[in-house]
């Protein structure tokens, strides 16, 4: 639903009160700025502010509740659920202008920022003292950690440190009535229920999130990484398999199939070879001696599953050039068709390689190239439906195979989204993986917040099984090039 | 407010007539069940979660109170139970449901025990890298968290598990997470069980992940007169980025101290840590604490305690919740760097009181065991005391848990400490999975 009714007059002047008359954004060719995300479902919002503070927000979501206007919390826009797009119209809330840095703590390895923060900036300025943050979605260059947060999002080095949960240890939360709160704190383990754990990954609709305290990571003494070739899927995967079958969990185990390298080389040069079916990019990190140790072990396990080669790569521009493949991935797909479909389910690893042969069979059932490019290790896939919207019916189907590969996900033991989020897209595929008492149980922690449809109306929860439908076929239209996995 | 005599044999009769015969207790052998001196009116046995669930819904139906209790090593924990009614022991829901070990993953019933399960991911060289007793169950550890040495490496209980299905107090059986590694459709209410104290939901099922067990583990420790002088050296050591399973000081010393039963025959304090990994990097680790303790002054040097150290369990056993009248045992959690002016204050403490109490710093994460010894320790001088901890507690940014202490000291203290600003929500979240107190009425952080 597009809600392009304009404000009353005095809103917008009660807004412009808070904020400033200059981050108040209502002319329809400003607010169209802000009717999308990284997946073009598109809805406009009544109006767009961008506040400054915390306390601004606080007025601001006030305001909204008094006039019962919705809220939808943004960031960089480059989620991969539709979870920024404000389908109800409402206020977008707009978090870039909150990108302070407040506070590095290099002593004990903690930072507090406000939402707005780009995710690799923080990386960057912590970096001086030897500490980097965890979590590194490929959209790190973009997405910010507010939006990190409302999605736990997730990364490729996510599979030896874990997602943004993992690495949060605070919240300062503005709540439905405007009251600020601050749930966690740098003190670990605080005693009474873990309110920051419920509030990440609720995808903007318990609170609104306005500091955040993380925990940073010291950077490793050494890493090693290896680019693994493989004739055969089948080999890759079982190569993933046999590698954390034997105890090695890798900081970063991604693998590429053969759409995906014959998308990037020609594009990107990185060195991926153009007739290989599958590489995976795996880093070992630490210290040395663990690393040259590891480095061999993981090379010699990949041969034995039938690796025909193994590059690899120290810190420097080599490795960089190896990253650089994996991280433009799915921007080069654009090379090979005009749209494409980005899937986001998790299966157990040893489930992949036949889980990886079934959604071939989807893609060729419907007539469609698929390209997967996925953080292996976690057994997190992304599988790309290469389409061309402009033929007719072709969306529709590409809609169909898409349904059709999470279902292979869930039947598989796993589920509907790994990193991306429920948002507008997977709304009708929650009661594949949940039951009604399980999603009541969600429900009374929504009441618990008191936000009822305040905060991102719409989104996550399954409305009536039929207009799910709506939700993802404007997903379905998206992904243009700024898109990442 | 327990029971009358006549509300109980309804609410006998009632899970009489819901459950098998045999999975329901009374008479003398309930006394093994006590929770801070109450004793329950029966203890139910379920094998099932459809047994977990009629028990529950019974009781929430007669409005009678439940304790979950797992292998009950860790009763002592909590505030005095408003009512108690119940207990509802998991033990029988033990079973092994899925593991893979190449998915690193496993799904079990909460009632197996940390024994049990360690027992079968050693086979596969994995483990669960939480500090609980062997006897604990895992429900148990889920539900109240576990803090001990391998905090340090391992992290928070919270980073270990994927999924939990939960009995909730009107015995409606529901499920979050799942059994993947990663995973965020929908709320991650997960979270919200873990630590709870039971107080929102019976766990009786859980997805985990496990981690491979390192190849080489050496503990190593080095001893020193100042408990500060150690808190320096550990603190150094851990800015180092060495693969340190553990890292900790304990003392005191000697053999009436904490680690007495370990080849430690210094006085004083001990920093110690475990190193982890491939021979090469523990032996590299282990060089580079030599070097560190060497710089730090530590004239002893380091000593190399092999890799199946005591003093691990030692650690353990220290932080062990317990009810008694001659000890308080108390955990703060404060921010690493206030490790240093809360061990001054305890110091300070233990002068004025004149008791000598065993320390266990994780001072990596910031939490500190002290375990106060001494009589009368149930009565106005540990009040004294633990009004004096706390305090110092707060003024450093943190918070004073209390886990072992006379049943008489329950009555004037909340011994979660003092709830924060976000205890609003807290209530809140309470009031809607649990609105009738069915679960640990009163036992939580704010008598919740």
């Amino acid at each position: 639903m597009t809600s392009s009714a304009t404000l009353d007059k005095h809103v917008l002047r009660e807004l412009m009160a808070i904020v400033g008359r200059d981050y108040v954004l209502h002319e329809p060719t400003d607010l169209m700025v802000f009717e999308y995300d990284a997946t073009i479902g598109r809805s406009l919002p009544q109006v767009v502010v961008l506040p400054e503070t915390a306390e601004q927000v606080s007025a601001v979501v006030k305001l909204a509740h008094r006039y019962g206007l919705p809220v939808t919390p943004r960031g960089a826009g480059t989620g991969l659920s539709g979870g920024a797009i404000p389908e109800m119209g409402g206020v977008l809330l707009a978090l870039t202008r909150m990108k302070r840095i407040l506070e590095v703590d290099h002593q004990e390895g903690l930072a507090l920022v406000e939402p707005g923060v780009v995710n690799l900036d923080l990386s960057r300025a912590v970096k001086p003292y030897g500490l980097y943050f965890a979590p590194d979605p490929a959209s790190q260059r973009a997405c910010t950690v507010g939006g990190n947060v409302a999605e736990n999002a997730g990364g490729p080095h996510c599979l030896a440190y874990g997602v943004t949960t993992n690495h949060v240890l605070g919240l300062e939360l503005v709540l439905a009535d405007g009251e600020m709160v601050w749930v966690g704190g740098r003190t670990r383990d605080l005693p009474g229920y873990d309110l920051t754990g419920a509030v990440i990954g609720s995808e903007g609709t318990l609170a609104i999130v306005t500091k955040i305290l993380v925990r940073l990571l010291r950077l490793p003494e050494a890493v090693r990484t290896l680019l693994a070739v493989f004739d055969e899927m089948d080999q890759a995967s079982n190569a993933v398999s046999a590698i954390i079958g034997q105890g090695f969990v890798p900081a970063a185990l991604e693998m590429m199939d053969r759409e995906v390298i014959q998308a990037v080389e020609p594009v990107l040069h990185v060195g991926y070879p153009m007739d290989a079916d599958a590489v995976l990019l795996i880093e070992v990190e630490g210290v040395r001696e663990a690393v040259a140790e590891e480095g061999e072990a993981v090379e010699k396990i990949c041969r034995a599953e039938g690796a025909r080669d193994v590059r690899v790569a120290e810190e420097g521009p080599e490795r960089d050039r190896l990253w650089a493949g994996r991280k433009g991935a799915i921007g080069a797909l654009g090379q090979l068709a005009p749209n494409y479909y980005v899937l986001d389910g998790t299966v157990p690893r040893t489930r992949l390689p036949e889980v990886l042969r079934r959604v071939g069979e989807v893609g060729q059932k419907h007539g469609f190239r698929i390209a997967n490019v996925f953080h292996a290790g976690d057994g997190n896939l992304h599988p790309n439906i290469l389409f061309d919207a402009r033929q007719p019916g072709e969306t529709e189907r590409a809609l169909e195979a898409g349904s059709e590969i999470m279902r292979i996900c869930v039947d598989a033991g796993g589920t509907i989204t790994g990193e991306h989020g429920i948002g507008a897209e997977k709304r009708k595929f929650m009661h594949w993986v949940f039951s009604d008492d399980d999603l009541e149980v969600m429900s009374r922690l929504k009441a618990v917040f008191g936000a009822g449809e305040l905060f991102n109306p719409g989104k996550m929860f399954p409305t009536d099984k039929e207009s799910g439908e709506v939700g993802q076929a404007q997903i379905m239209r998206s992904t243009g090039p700024d898109a990442y996995v | 407010m327990t029971m009358s005599p006549v509300q109980a044999s309804v609410l006998l009769d009632s899970l009489a007539s819901r459950l098998p015969k045999g999975r329901l207790v009374t008479g003398v052998e309930v006394e093994r069940y006590e929770v801070d001196g109450l004793r329950p009116a029966a203890v139910a046995l379920p094998e099932s979660v459809e047994e977990v669930s009629a028990v529950l819904a019974a009781a929430c139906g007669q409005r009678a109170a439940v304790a979950p209790w797992g292998g009950g090593t860790a009763m002592a924990l909590g505030n005095l139970p408003r009512t108690y009614d119940l207990a509802l022991v998991t033990r029988s829901l033990n079973r092994i449901l899925e593991y893979e070990p190449a998915d690193l993953t496993l799904t079990v019933q909460a009632g197996i025990t940390m024994a049990a399960l360690a027992s079968e991911l050693k086979r596969h060289g994995q483990f669960l890298p939480l500090d609980a007793p062997e006897e604990a169950t895992l429900g148990g550890v889920l539900s109240t968290g576990a803090f001990g040495p391998r905090r340090h490496a391992y992290g928070p209980v919270r980073d270990w598990v994927l999924g939990v299905h939960v009995v909730h107090a009107d015995g409606r059986a529901t499920k979050s997470g799942g059994r993947v590694v990663k995973n965020v459709a929908g709320y991650d209410m997960t979270k919200l069980y873990l630590g709870s104290l039971g107080t929102l939901g019976v766990i009786v099922e859980a997805s985990l992940k496990v981690t491979p067990l390192p190849a080489v583990e050496e503990t190593w420790a080095a001893a020193c007169p100042s408990s500060v002088e150690t808190v320096r050296l550990a603190l150094d050591a851990d800015s180092r980025g060495l693969r340190l399973g553990a890292l900790t000081v304990a003392g005191p010393l000697g053999p009436d101290g904490p680690l007495a039963e370990t080849r430690l025959d210094s006085r004083g304090y001990a920093v110690l840590a475990q190193a982890v990994g491939s021979r090469a990097a523990v032996e590299r680790s282990l060089r580079d604490l030599d070097a560190l303790a060497s710089d730090h002054g530590f004239t002893g040097g380091g000593v190399r305690l092999g890799g199946d150290s005591k003093v691990w369990e030692a650690l353990r056993a220290l932080a062990r919740p317990v009810l008694s009248d001659n000890v308080l045992l108390v955990r703060a959690l404060l921010s690493p760097r206030r490790v240093l002016p809360w061990l001054e204050r305890t110091a300070a403490l233990a002068a004025k009181t004149g008791l000598a109490p065993a320390l266990a710093a994780h001072v990596g994460t910031g939490c500190v065991f002290t375990r106060w010894q001494g009589p009368g320790l149930g009565g106005e001088r540990g009040r004294g005391l633990l009004a004096a901890l706390s305090e110092s507690a707060l003024t450093l940014g943190g918070a004073a848990v209390v886990e072992g202490c006379a049943i008489e000291l329950k009555h004037h203290v909340d011994v979660w400490g003092r709830p924060r600003a976000d205890f609003a929500l807290m209530r809140r979240l309470k009031e809607q999975f649990d609105p009738h107190g069915t679960l640990n009425p009163g036992r939580f952080l704010g008598r919740l």
